[in-house]
């Protein structure tokens, strides 16, 4: 879309309406300009407390334009649609294991990176065993500031430097022990040839414990990909950091308990995103597979993406919920993290499906290096079947406006590309953009380059090229 | 392929690369180490891969299309070779972006080859054999040895250049070892690293206290001139003694994670014997390299593969194993311990293991080793050449007070 923003594509857009639309141009006529009215009044914005002092130009009876407004809030009229959401039913669902207390030890869970996908897990783990459990809970920015000063390492992922918030909240709440451990490996889902975590989820409790001052954060390395290697370890180790007195049958049973407490979360939400996507493809609703990280899912993280894309009246999915309509995915590059195998996965279906209204964004947090591999695989298997791919990075600024106009930029152009009705130079103007493979083919193998000046006569759209790399504008 | 293909590899250290050049092109192979520098080859990286990988791939991926792009070798006739460590870190995946961007840059027809001992990619027309095999290791050994023996003469030596003759003669004389067939069992091995090191012993030198730094780091950029900016020759030429920690740490690091992951998550013992069997192999090589430096007192020993455990999981578990993983942790520890108080450790821009295992342990080494001086330098294409060297005049100038304290009292 980013050669149709701007005032000279906005005349070609309406050139090529106009030549379409059976009701002609709305320009207005000789008629209607003779009793053109205009009229301006200044009042307070009454949104928030800021007040802000608002333009309102009132042309007659045709249109009115309110312009001095720092946020949508005066622009928005009617209440905004909600549509279903899995990040926020997550939320709801993860918001049900919450802390409480025993008359033995508490044990403190951070609610950070995979802790977001195994907290039913390690919960009903501890709580099952009869411990009390604090979780720290969803974060924000108050807390991000609590532990920014611990943070050794800046250039890391925002969730990953959240992380060191929740370890100061939960040294404030009442646990005996905070326990995160680090998990090389995650569960095999059998999307990948391997089932790594990447080693920022694998790995920073390390990070955290580093400036840690206070109790010390439990850290383990638990392979829980393997069940019953992990309830002989874990078995051992409970009894060495935490309670002696716990028999072997009763942990090994709880651990049962636990995979199926993870396994009854996962499935219920794929169950949910299931029904969600038939009702909502029945009603030939838009629907949006935001595809990140478990993560995500964290109001701090996510800055309401999630919300503003229901409010335009999408269904949101998360690229877990949807993982399990496809195999593994047949990828060029090496497909071996778990949560990574789901966002190939996902593209995958969305591939697959290639309907109007099925569209894909992928979130990237600033920093992940995983996702410059995973970015340019996702997007290839999105155009090889002529899909638009879409990319939002995200860091710990909340400022929406850009990734708005991005998101309302998406659906339309999701549209017109669908809609051949009045698109066509649309259209064009998008063939023009996309990597011409055919090129690619015929060039000649047995030539042999003869200089740099070689170079240059590659494609520039390539998406390999950097030039072709934010043909989406970000502001 | 063996007779018509060049062989491309990129550069990392100086003294085992020139061995393994030299040992492929007497093993029939026509290989060819990377040399070429120059703004082009970061563009093309650029270019062609995406540009928030990490820097060691974006090097090295555009130092072959730039050799490919620039006559120096024939598309025709031309393979590839990149190592691949395997594990969860996403320098698992150079071979892979490396196969797109030729595909992209209209190569299809170069193949690429996976140096690899865990099987991850299948190698056509390149025979890792097991004399091949034993040869390469054989002359990582005596690459740590050369080096670790030529970093503590040199900066002394009193006849200015002498050392590097010596390494150049040496390097030459195994090589033809090598081709002639001998020279890479333990035996003869172990009398040559004798040799070796009474040769460096006999070097004439002036001793002068001069300040001592270490380098650790990712892989490739603590070893690769191209990817740090020439980082040993600066330190040299600002007047420092320079410790870079051997490769042979390295392999049996990589060695043991099979070994490690078994013992900490369960796994059955018939699929490690590999990694066993490589592992005490790896070990014997190490310590009579680490025997011969022991001979002489003036040199400093470099750790052992098991005393850097240890001096790791006093920093970080061991079972932090992506990327350099413990050993980077441990190889700071160590030199902290030895005497080399300024540690420089580098690494690419948003490299993810460093964040924990590089960055995050600094403050644990400060605190246990309270005179290490520590710093962290970035490499990428947007960072400048200047800035690097401000941060390193800075690490250089608190080594040279304590260096005259030292002297004074």
């Amino acid at each position: 879309m980013a050669s149709l923003m701007g005032a000279y594509g906005a005349a070609l857009y309406a050139r090529s309406q106009q030549e379409t639309l059976s009701a002609g141009s709305t320009i207005l006529k000789k008629e209607q300009l003779r009793n053109f009215q205009h009229q301006t009044r200044t009042f307070r914005c009454k949104g928030c407390t800021n007040s802000c002092l608002l333009t309102m130009n009132s042309f007659g009876h045709l249109k009115t334009h309110i312009s001095g407004n720092r946020c949508d809030k005066p622009l928005v009229k009617r209440k905004s649609q909600n549509a279903n959401n899995i990040y926020e039913y997550k939320r709801i669902k993860l918001a049900a294991f919450d802390s409480f207390e025993t008359e033995k030890k508490t044990i403190g869970i951070p609610l950070v990176l995979n802790m977001y996908e195994l907290l039913p897990f390690w919960h009903t783990l501890f709580s099952r065993l009869g411990f009390g459990v604090t979780v720290s809970g969803f974060s924000d920015a108050k807390l991000y500031h609590s532990g920014q000063s611990k943070i050794p390492s800046d250039t890391v992922c925002y969730p990953a430097k959240l992380s060191h918030g929740h370890i100061e909240r939960l040294k404030k709440m009442k646990c005996d022990h905070i326990f995160w451990p680090c998990l090389s490996y995650n569960l095999d889902e059998g999307k990948s040839v391997n089932h790594y975590n990447c080693p920022i989820v694998a790995y920073y409790a390390e990070s955290a414990q580093s400036t840690n001052s206070g109790p010390e954060i439990l850290r383990p390395y638990f392979g829980i990909h393997r069940p019953k290697d992990f309830k002989k370890r874990f078995t051992k180790w409970i009894r060495d950091e935490i309670d002696p007195t716990l028999s072997a049958i009763q942990i090994h049973r709880t651990i049962d308990y636990a995979y199926q407490a993870y396994y009854d979360y996962m499935d219920d939400v794929a169950r949910m995103a299931d029904s969600w996507l038939e009702e909502a493809r029945k009603k030939k609703q838009k629907i949006i597979i935001l595809c990140g990280r478990p993560y995500h899912i964290d109001p701090e993280v996510i800055h309401g993406i999630d919300q503003y894309l229901t409010s335009l009246g999408c269904l949101v999915l998360s690229e877990d919920s949807i993982a399990h309509h496809t195999k593994k995915a047949d990828t060029d590059v090496l497909n071996q993290w778990t949560y990574h195998a789901r966002l190939y996965a996902a593209a995958e279906y969305v591939a697959k499906i290639n309907s109007p209204d099925l569209l894909l964004v992928q979130l990237v947090s600033f920093g992940c290096g995983v996702d410059a591999i995973t970015a340019d695989e996702v997007r290839a298997i999105l155009e090889d079947s002529s899909q638009l791919y879409t990319q939002i990075k995200i860091d710990e600024t909340s400022n929406l406006g850009a990734i708005r106009i991005r998101l309302r930029s998406m659906l339309a152009a999701a549209d017109s590309q669908w809609n051949p009705k009045g698109s066509s130079s649309l259209q064009n103007l998008k063939r023009e953009q996309k990597p011409d493979h055919e090129t690619e083919e015929k060039y000649d193998q047995s030539s042999k380059p003869t200089g740099i000046h070689q170079r240059n006569e590659t494609n520039p759209y390539h998406p390999f090229s950097k030039h072709a790399r934010h043909s989406f504008p970000l502001s | 392929m063996k007779q018509t293909h060049t062989i491309l590899f990129p550069n990392m250290l100086d003294i085992h690369f020139r061995f393994l050049e030299n040992i492929l092109n007497a093993s029939g192979y026509h290989a060819m180490r990377l040399m070429n520098e120059g703004a082009s080859i970061c563009e093309l990286g650029l270019q062609y891969v995406h540009n928030d990988t990490c820097y060691p791939a974006l090097l090295t991926i555009g130092q072959m299309l730039d050799a490919l792009l620039n006559g120096m070798a024939d598309p025709g006739h031309t393979a590839l070779i990149l190592p691949q460590t395997g594990g969860g870190c996403r320098a698992s995946n150079y071979v892979f972006l490396l196969r797109k961007a030729l595909d992209a840059a209209g190569y299809q027809q170069v193949p690429v080859i996976s140096l690899n001992i865990s099987g991850l990619d299948s190698q056509p027309g390149f025979d890792l054999n097991l004399p091949l095999l034993r040869k390469m290791l054989a002359a990582m050994a005596y690459g740590d040895l050369l080096m670790a023996l030529s970093n503590q003469t040199s900066p002394y030596e009193t006849h200015k250049g002498q050392t590097e003759e010596l390494v150049a003669a040496w390097i030459n004389e195994l090589s033809q070892h090598f081709n002639e067939g001998h020279g890479y069992d333990l035996k003869t091995m172990k009398r040559n690293a004798a040799k070796i090191a009474q040769s460096f012993h006999q070097i004439p030198v002036n001793c002068i206290p001069k300040i001592k730094c270490g380098i650790v780091g990712e892989i490739y950029v603590k070893y690769s001139a191209l990817a740090n900016n020439h980082l040993e020759d600066f330190l040299k030429n600002n007047d420092c003694e320079v410790m870079v920690p051997g490769i042979m740490q390295f392999l049996l690091y990589a060695a043991d994670i099979p070994i490690e992951d078994a013992r900490r998550y369960g796994g059955r013992k018939s699929s490690q014997l590999m990694s066993i069997a490589m592992f005490e192999f790896l070990q014997k090589y190490e310590s009579l390299m680490l025997d011969a430096v022991a001979q002489y007192s003036e040199f400093t020993v470099p750790a052992s593969y098991k005393e850097l455990k240890e001096l790791g999981a006093e920093m970080i578990s061991t079972g932090c194993k992506m990327g350099e993983g413990w050993l980077l942790s441990a190889e700071m520890a160590e030199l902290a311990s030895k005497g080399y108080d300024n540690i420089i450790c580098v690494q690419p821009f948003g490299c993810l293991p460093n964040h924990i295992i590089g960055k995050a342990m600094m403050g644990r080494i400060q605190k246990k080793y309270p005179n290490a001086n520590v710093t962290a330098i970035d490499y990428d294409p947007g960072s400048a050449k200047v800035n690097q060297e401000n941060r390193l005049r800075l690490l250089l100038s608190i080594a040279q007070e304590s260096l005259q304290d030292q002297f004074e009292s």
